[in-house]
Formats: structure tokens, C-alpha cells, sequence
């Protein structure tokens, strides 16, 4: 077994910066005996002396326009489970420890990556951006891996590490994955590093330190494997930023819902599915929720096919307040299909572009702008035919008589001139008629008799003669 | 100059490279390796550079009105162009393409697109975008006044998209200069269609042409008695016209 640990010490932190656009000194605060002190600095904070620890007066006082945000365990929490969603591309066993570390079992994918080193190399290129400092380490047992990940977390930040078990003993006891009163315990008895403790009979150890101790001790050791943890996607997507600031403009929206879709094509090629339709949420200052839905044309799942259908919709929609937080969800998934291509056609139609075309003429234009034209089965002229779903348009079995290739939308009254429709000049009826009548079902009756008239430039045109009235109309034109 | 000459053969065989020498002897310019789709107009089709409509590019169509015989031109390549795999659209058509009558010309209905606009900014930015995509075998337009930039954008697009665009305008801005590299004029239907090629790469255009019309059905009307159609022929198969026949162009508006 191998196991690698993302060890993430400023989650927190990271979580307050991705929400932000502009680069500013920011601390996460937290409660402590009724005083607000300092949890984590960002650089810019830091570099203005800064430190964890700081109460926040005091670091108010050093830096004039310090950013404070309240730690929300909560949302660390969701995020370090998110990652989890991330790593599912890379192993099934995956185990999120306390609020800061991610336990993946790697060794049953050493084959489809090439090795534990290229492995490495696609984690740290993968790994989402904004969650720096992050330490990566491999090691035999689980909790050896997270043990060393700590140990190493500020001296080697981002680079992947690798050890055997034999770098244990000397590593310090303030890693241990103990309470605080057992490490001072360990102190107490002269037990500083790894090396001595390990050495030590666990039977005495069990009594002074409890058997969870020695049962941790086993797991470190790589004596006693703990059962492999499996990892479930939720059935349904949805991930949420909060703004520090809250943002009044349509287009500052976009980098954040970039960042939104982004995680979001993580999880649709985990799961190997795409999406046919996602939701923006956001809540306003106002407390009000406003969404914006996104209907597509075809399943996508690649960033750079949703963003920009998204932009063209930003200039549509709405914005009645500054938002606070958006949030975005998908519910309905398709499974992936490969595309089919035609080996004699020489232009194979992509259906991702095809489709991706429809969706952005509708952005601009409006959903009902764009339309393929279907047959519907029904005798009257005007109904026989119906605006489809891009590429859904039926084709039916063709009634038997000509058809005209335009049709006029509402059918213009002709003057009559001795018993003959007058389009211009008297038209000359070339063939008919041909009736056409009822529509009792749906109250719009007709009776109508058409005739293929031609005018004296010669030009076709499908007239009728409304039979109650008696008057004639325009109805359609012939090309042919 | 041993070595110049095969270069100079070689720039000749470019097909940017136009020489009036052909043109005056008649001689087809070489068949350069561009895609066409026929018409099915025998007589128009010989005028055409290349036998046909050019698969990626831009095509101009005047007409002194709606309905003087456009769709008929382009009927034969609509049907060969709609089995690709990729749409054909109607950008801001006069009157509705009738699915019906489409089936019956052997167009496949599920390729078809109509895109209806607002305004003409719209419209020239929806054909802009179809030619563009790749994902459209033919973009047939009704721009209102189209600028000759904007004209020439629309090009580049359908030669980006290796789409055939058709740009739909009326006769009276024959005379207003346009980047579009093949122009037809359509002259008012009679028994035949006129149409006569305005400008056209690597040629002269043509004079008048008069295409035959294919004929209804011939099913006699019960009433009144039909004048039977000049000729009778199979459908939207034009006989072949021996020679280009001139007639003057008729005053237009009709």
C-alpha cells in the first residue's frame, strides 16, 4: 500500500482569498477566551508583521485596511470534502482526516499513472489553484504519510515527498496525531522523538497512555491496516463562493463563475458524465435569491465549451442588487458519448460545435429565435408544419400534392376580379383544387379549396378560396 | 532563367492569379482544387468558375424582388448540401421555409435551422457567426444594407467555416461596390429565370442567361382549363441550352 497526503495547513485562509478579486491584506480571525485573535495571515498581511497568534487589535493597528474574516469550520470542512471530489480522478480510497488533510491510497493506480513520481507530478499539476501552501507526501501507512505531510508541511511546501517508514523515529512527538496532554506527557517522560517511543514495550504504554494510543502507534507502524475508506461523489453537484467584497458588476461575475465551472468539470469527468443544463444561484444583498438558469443544447462537460455561453448570457441577465455569494448547481446528468464520425462525409459535423452554435444564437437571440422546422400530422396547411428543438426537426410522410417552398405566416386576402384572385394582375389557375377542410378537434375549422395560380411573370403561387366567404388569399410561393 | 521558369509556372498555377489571357480565349481557368456544389442549371453551372456555387465563401444574390426565382437556383444544392451532418440556416427569411414542400425537395428537415433577428445588426452578426462555426453547410441571409466591410467580414467567415454563404440583397445595390467574390443578378422571372453573372473570380462575367424553369406536376386542372407549362420536362432537371442566348435585361422591379 502506498498512501499520499494533501496536507492543506491554511484551508481556511485559502477559502477567504478565492472569493477575492483584488489582492489585499487578509487575516482569518478566531474566538479564543473572548478575545478575537489571528488564525492565518496571507502574505501580503504577513509581510506588515502580521503573525498567527496576533490579537486582532493589535494587528488592526499594524496594518491600516486589514481584511477580517471569521473562521467558518463549516465551509473548511465542505471545501477539504471537495477536494476529496477532485482527487476521486486519481484513487477510490480516499479518507479526508480532521479539518486540513486529505489520505488517498495511491498504490492501485501506480500502473495507470506510470509510477508513484508521475503520479506526483499530475497530483500537484492538477490540484486545483488557490489552495497553496499544500504539502504532498508518500509513505506506507496512512498515518505515517499525514504524520510526515505535518512534519514537513512549511519546510517543503509544495514539493512531493517521498519515505519508507524508516524516516519515522526521528521525526518530534508534536506531530503525533494525539491530544496535546499526551504530548506532554511524552515530554515529561523524556520521549522527545519517534525513536525511543517506538521502542518502548506497548504494554506498558497502553497503561499509562490508553490503548487508542497504541492502536495509533500500530497504524503508524504499519502493524494493524485499517480497513480501505471508499469514496462516493454526491449524486448532484453543487459548490458555492462567498465574496468578501460583494460584487455590483455583471462581468466581475465571471471570474468567480469560471472558478465555479471549473470544479464542476472535475467532478463531470469523475463521474464521466455531462451536464444538459446547470443553474446559478445568487444570493443578493437583500437577502433576495436570484437564479439564472442555463439550458444547453447538447450534454457538455468542458470549461471552455460553457464559458462562453455563459458571457453572451451575462449580458442578458439582470442584476437588482450586489450579490454576496453565488453558488452553482447541476442535478440532471447524461452519460458521455463518444461521437460517431461518417467515414465517406467530408465534412464530419462536430455535434458539440453544431449544438454549441444554437446555444450561442439563442443566448443573443432569444430561445425562441432559433428553430429547425418539423412536420406535424395534420392536413391544414398552417399546422402541418411546426418550429422543432434544433435538430429534432420530424420529417413525416409528405402529402401527395405540391407543397410550396415559402409559406406566407398569416395567409393575405386577394382582390377577386370575375370569379379569379388578382395578385398584381388576375391570376391564372394552373391546377385544383384541392380541398381542404375540418379541424372540428380544436376549433379552428377550415374549408378552403387551393389552387396553384400563376402569375403572368410566371411565378407560381398557392392560393385558396376560403369556401363560406367565398374570398380569395394568398398563401404560399412556389420555387419551381 | 533555366530556373525561373518552373517558378513562374508555378506562381501562375495560384488561384489569387487571374490572367486576362484566358478569359479572352475562352479557356476555363485551370481547375483549381476548390469544392463547388452544382446548381443543376447546366447553362449557369458552365458560367460559374469552378461548374458551381463555391462550397466556402460568399455569394451574392440581387434580385429586383423576392420570389423572382432564387430559391430555384439554389434548390439542387440546398438538397445535395443538406445531407451533411451540418445545418442549413435561414437567417431573417422574407416568408417561412414550409417543411412540407422541403421534405419533398429532399432536404433533411432535421439539419434545417431558421434564425429570425430584431435588427440588422443581428442578422449580419447571426450569419457571421453560423459561417464561422464550421458547423453550417450553407447560411442563406437577408441583411437589409450590408457595408462592404461587413460583407467582407461575412466572407472570411465562410471561408473560415468552409460554409457557402449566401447573401440575399436587392437589385438597386447592384451599382455599390462588394467584396463578395461571386455576384449573380437576377432579372425578372418570365417563362425562364434571368440571371447573368455580375463578377466572378478568374472570369469574365457572363451575359444574360436564361435558366428553364422545371414545371409542376402536369395534372391538368379540372377549372379553369390550364395553359400547359412551356415545357414538360422531368422536375428540377433543366435541359441543357446549347448556347448562351442574350437578352436584354428587363427593367427591374417586376
Amino acid at each position: 500500500m502506498l498512501w499520499a497526503c494533501l496536507h492543506f495547513p491554511a484551508l481556511a485562509l485559502n477559502l477567504v482569498e478565492q472569493g477575492a478579486a483584488a489582492p489585499a491584506p487578509r487575516v482569518v480571525e478566531v474566538s479564543h477566551r473572548q478575545r478575537r485573535l489571528v488564525l492565518h495571515a496571507n502574505a501580503a498581511a504577513r509581510e506588515q508583521g502580521v503573525v498567527p497568534g496576533m490579537t486582532i487589535p493589535t494587528a488592526q493597528g499594524l496594518v491600516r485596511d486589514l481584511q477580517c474574516r471569521l473562521y467558518d469550520p463549516a465551509a473548511e470542512q465542505q471545501a477539504l470534502t471537495e477536494l476529496g471530489h477532485w482527487a476521486y480522478e486519481f484513487t477510490p480510497h480516499i479518507r479526508c482526516h480532521g479539518q486540513h488533510s486529505l489520505l488517498l491510497e495511491v498504490g492501485r493506480s501506480l500502473k495507470l499513472f506510470g509510477g508513484a513520481r508521475p503520479l506526483a507530478r499530475r497530483l500537484q499539476q492538477q490540484l486545483p489553484a488557490g489552495f497553496e501552501p499544500y504539502g504532498l507526501t508518500f509513505a506506507p501507512t496512512d498515518m505515517a504519510a499525514l504524520l510526515l505531510a505535518r512534519a514537513h508541511a512549511e519546510t517543503h511546501a509544495g514539493q512531493a515527498l517521498f519515505f519508507s517508514l524508516q524516516s519515522l523515529p526521528a521525526c518530534s512527538v508534536q506531530w503525533l496525531e494525539v491530544e496535546d496532554s499526551q504530548k506532554d506527557l511524552l515530554c515529561s517522560m523524556g520521549l522527545h522523538t519517534l525513536e525511543p517511543l517506538l521502542a518502548l514495550p506497548r504494554g506498558a504504554l497502553a497503561r499509562r497512555l490508553g490503548q487508542g494510543f497504541c492502536d495509533y502507534l500500530a497504524q503508524l507502524n504499519g502493524e494493524c491496516e485499517p480497513p480501505l475508506p471508499q469514496w462516493t461523489l454526491p449524486p448532484y453537484f453543487q459548490a458555492e463562493l462567498d465574496f468578501v467584497q460583494e460584487l455590483d458588476n455583471r462581468q466581475s461575475l465571471l471570474f468567480p463563475m469560471r472558478h465555479l465551472l471549473s470544479r464542476l468539470e472535475h467532478y463531470l469527468r469523475a463521474r464521466q458524465v455531462a451536464v444538459p443544463a446547470l443553474e446559478f444561484s445568487l444570493w443578493l444583498r437583500d437577502r433576495q435569491r436570484q437564479q439564472w438558469p442555463l439550458m444547453l443544447s447538447t450534454p457538455l462537460y468542458r470549461v471552455a465549451d460553457i464559458l462562453p455561453l455563459v458571457q453572451l448570457h451575462l449580458e442578458q441577465w439582470s442584476l437588482p442588487a450586489p450579490v454576496l455569494t453565488l453558488q452553482l448547481s447541476a442535478r440532471r446528468f447524461l452519460p458521455l458519448s463518444a461521437g460517431q464520425q461518417d467515414l465517406f462525409q467530408p465534412h464530419p459535423g462536430d455535434d458539440i460545435s453544431r449544438y454549441q452554435l444554437v446555444d450561442r444564437l439563442k443566448a443573443r437571440l432569444g430561445g425562441q429565435q432559433v428553430h429547425s422546422l418539423g412536420m406535424v400530422a395534420d392536413h391544414r396547411p398552417e399546422y402541418g408544419w411546426c418550429s422543432a428543438t434544433p435538430g429534432a426537426g420530424q420529417a413525416l410522410q409528405h402529402p401527395s400534392e405540391q407543397r410550396p417552398f415559402w409559406l406566407l405566416r398569416q395567409p393575405r386576402k386577394l382582390r377577386a376580379s370575375k370569379g379569379l384572385p388578382v395578385y398584381g394582375a388576375p391570376l391564372q389557375l394552373l391546377k385544383g383544387p384541392e380541398r381542404i377542410e375540418t379541424g372540428w378537434w380544436d376549433q379552428q375549422p377550415v374549408n378552403r379549396d387551393y389552387y396553384i395560380a400563376r402569375r403572368d411573370n410566371g411565378q407560381h403561387l398557392w392560393v385558396y378560396r376560403d369556401r363560406p366567404s367565398q374570398d380569395w388569399f394568398l398563401h404560399g410561393l412556389f420555387a419551381r | 532563367m533555366s530556373a525561373a521558369k518552373p517558378q513562374l509556372t508555378q506562381i501562375l498555377q495560384h488561384p489569387a492569379i487571374w490572367r486576362a489571357a484566358d478569359a479572352v480565349r475562352g479557356r476555363q481557368v485551370a481547375q483549381q482544387t476548390r469544392a463547388v456544389v452544382a446548381t443543376g442549371f447546366q447553362t449557369l453551372d458552365q458560367a460559374l468558375p469552378g461548374g458551381g456555387l463555391p462550397e466556402a465563401g460568399l455569394t451574392e444574390l440581387l434580385c429586383p424582388h423576392w420570389g423572382c426565382g432564387e430559391t430555384e437556383l439554389i434548390a439542387s444544392a440546398l438538397a445535395s448540401l443538406s445531407r451533411q451532418s451540418r445545418w442549413l440556416v435561414w437567417v431573417n427569411p422574407p416568408w417561412l421555409p414550409y417543411a412540407p414542400a422541403l421534405q419533398q425537395q429532399g432536404i433533411a428537415l432535421p439539419n434545417t435551422l431558421v434564425v429570425h433577428t430584431r435588427s440588422d445588426r443581428d442578422t449580419l452578426w447571426a450569419m457571421e457567426q453560423c459561417l464561422k462555426s464550421g458547423a453550417c453547410s450553407l447560411v442563406q441571409g437577408w441583411p437589409g444594407k450590408p457595408l462592404p466591410h461587413q460583407i467582407r467580414r461575412l466572407h472570411g467567415a465562410a471561408r473560415q467555416g468552409r460554409s457557402l454563404g449566401l447573401l440575399m440583397r436587392p437589385q438597386s445595390h447592384l451599382q455599390q461596390p462588394s467584396p463578395a467574390p461571386l455576384r449573380l443578378e437576377l432579372g425578372p422571372l418570365q417563362e425562364a429565370i434571368q440571371v447573368r453573372v455580375v463578377k466572378c473570380p478568374g472570369h469574365w462575367g457572363s451575359p444574360w442567361l436564361r435558366l428553364p424553369r422545371a414545371s409542376l406536376n402536369p395534372v391538368p386542372a379540372s377549372q379553369p382549363p390550364a395553359t400547359p407549362a412551356a415545357e414538360t420536362r422531368p422536375r428540377l432537371l433543366p435541359t441543357p441550352v446549347p448556347h448562351f442566348q442574350w437578352h436584354p435585361p428587363a427593367p427591374a422591379g417586376g
